[in-house]
């Protein structure tokens, strides 16, 4: 299963990628950004990935303006400490 | 105006009133003064005993009239007030005076002339009334001053005292928090960093341990030493960078570049520092490639924090109350408030400094 990382804060990226290859050994992680910016940008040079799992709040803005801008074409799995962002999280 | 008409069941409504000195004199005097002024004595001189006899008579006279009124306009206090019925308390005033006095004069003056034997002198005994009711007007209206005076003055008191209590449910309210949320993302940096740098892991909860012991030092307290949320807020960006790495910067310098002590004596409320860099690293985008570079200078009355203006191009909603939060308690605890400044691309805000 092909994954695409999105995450601000690196030790926090790092950490998750290790606790995906602990969970699922068959995941490879084909892509990571810490930004909006830089997952838009990966996401339109790249085929989509199975999954894509992703920090709300980024570097330069929330995670939500890649599906404003139509940039995600596969699943996504929203991670996130701010509560507040679970209902816009499912629209 | 709180003076509202009070139960019967109340209690003693009326504080005392002290006036005992006031009528020690004011009995007598009336009572020798107005007889003597207004020729009720006649003929009579002092070598007469009847003029003492009637000396007496006038003062019995003049404490009948004032302790009867006294009764009276307490009486009228405890059912009408100036400020629910004021038309009908002047009525009443003047009424019950006129009404107790006026009668009481002359038969006080008839009985007078009763036992002088001597024939009612009519224009003395208009005179005398017309006197004494003046008199009474005079008196009760030196009471009611008085009792004004002191509603006034407790009311005072009591305005005071709601204000401050007022100012103190505000400020507790007000009161400063790091963002939850911190706590949550420095564990999870904390998890991660364990098992790959002890040492670095060693220093970053040595750090975050520091950061809460402050916080918790401060609960309560609502001015703080420069000093002190200065240290704090080092060890609060270090952990901030352990997370963020070189994406972010933290310059601190005095007014003109160089290093400059702070003053040990200067305060401000605590946490008003972290704040401004907490808004500062939520609100700005950054990254290693375009570091957000804050800087903090230290000045004579203020300090000054300040960085480039990079929205992000969403993010999440509560943003200013922190800052709206801390301009009011800055203006509670110091009378100054924030002075923010967001021209030029910068976003500037000049937290004052209180001096002890």
């Amino acid at each position: 299963m092909k994954l695409f990382l999105a995450e601000d804060e690196a030790p926090a990226r790092e950490r998750l990628i290790e606790t995906i290859a602990r969970v699922e050994p068959g995941a490879r992680i084909v892509g990571v950004a810490g930004s909006v910016r830089e997952a838009a940008a990966w996401l339109a040079g790249h085929p989509p990935p199975d999954l894509l799992l992703l920090d709300v709040q980024l570097a330069d803005g929330l995670s939500f303006e890649l599906f404003a801008q139509g940039a995600v074409s596969c699943p996504a799995i929203f991670a996130t400490a701010y509560d507040e962002f679970v209902l816009e999280a499912f629209k | 105006m709180n003076i509202s008409v009070p139960n019967p069941d109340d209690g003693p409504l009326i504080p005392p009133l002290g006036d005992g000195p006031v009528m020690a004199i004011g009995i007598p005097a009336f009572g020798i003064a107005i007889p003597l002024l207004t020729g009720l004595y006649g003929t009579l001189t002092p070598a007469d005993p009847a003029f003492w006899g009637g000396l007496v008579w006038f003062v019995a006279m003049s404490a009948s009239i004032w302790l009867g009124n006294r009764w009276l306009l307490l009486q009228q206090r405890r059912h009408l007030d100036w400020f629910g019925q004021p038309a009908r308390k002047l009525v009443m005033l003047i009424a019950a005076n006129v009404l107790y006095t006026a009668p009481l004069t002359l038969a006080g003056i008839a009985a007078w002339y009763q036992l002088l034997g001597r024939p009612i002198d009519i224009a003395a005994l208009q005179i005398v009334t017309l006197t004494n009711v003046i008199c009474v007007v005079f008196v009760t209206h030196a009471y009611e001053t008085v009792f004004l005076i002191r509603e006034r003055e407790s009311d005072r008191v009591r305005v005071e005292r709601l204000e401050r209590n007022r100012v103190e449910g505000e400020l507790s309210a007000l009161t400063a928090q790091i963002d939850p949320h911190f706590l949550f993302n420095s564990l999870n940096t904390l998890g991660h960093v364990i098992a790959h740098d002890p040492v670095r892991a060693r220093d970053f909860c040595d750090r975050l341990a520091e950061v809460y012991r402050y916080v918790l030092a401060c609960r309560g307290q609502q001015l703080v030493m420069l000093d002190d949320e200065l240290e704090f807020v080092r060890n609060y960006y270090r952990l901030l960078a352990l997370r963020f790495g070189a994406a972010i910067a933290l310059v601190v310098d005095g007014a003109d570049g160089a290093d400059a002590p702070a003053d040990p004596r200067a305060r401000l409320p605590p946490l008003a520092v972290q704040t401004l860099l907490e808004n500062a690293v939520k609100h700005n985008r950054f990254d290693a490639a375009d570091p957000l570079v804050m800087r903090l200078t230290l000045l004579g009355d203020a300090v000054r924090f300040g960085h480039p203006t990079r929205p992000r191009t969403s993010t999440r909603t509560g943003a200013g109350l922190g800052l709206a939060n801390l301009d009011e308690r800055c203006r509670l605890l110091t009378g100054r408030g924030l002075a923010v400044d967001r021209a030029g691309g910068r976003f500037t805000v000049t937290v004052p400094l209180a001096r002890p």
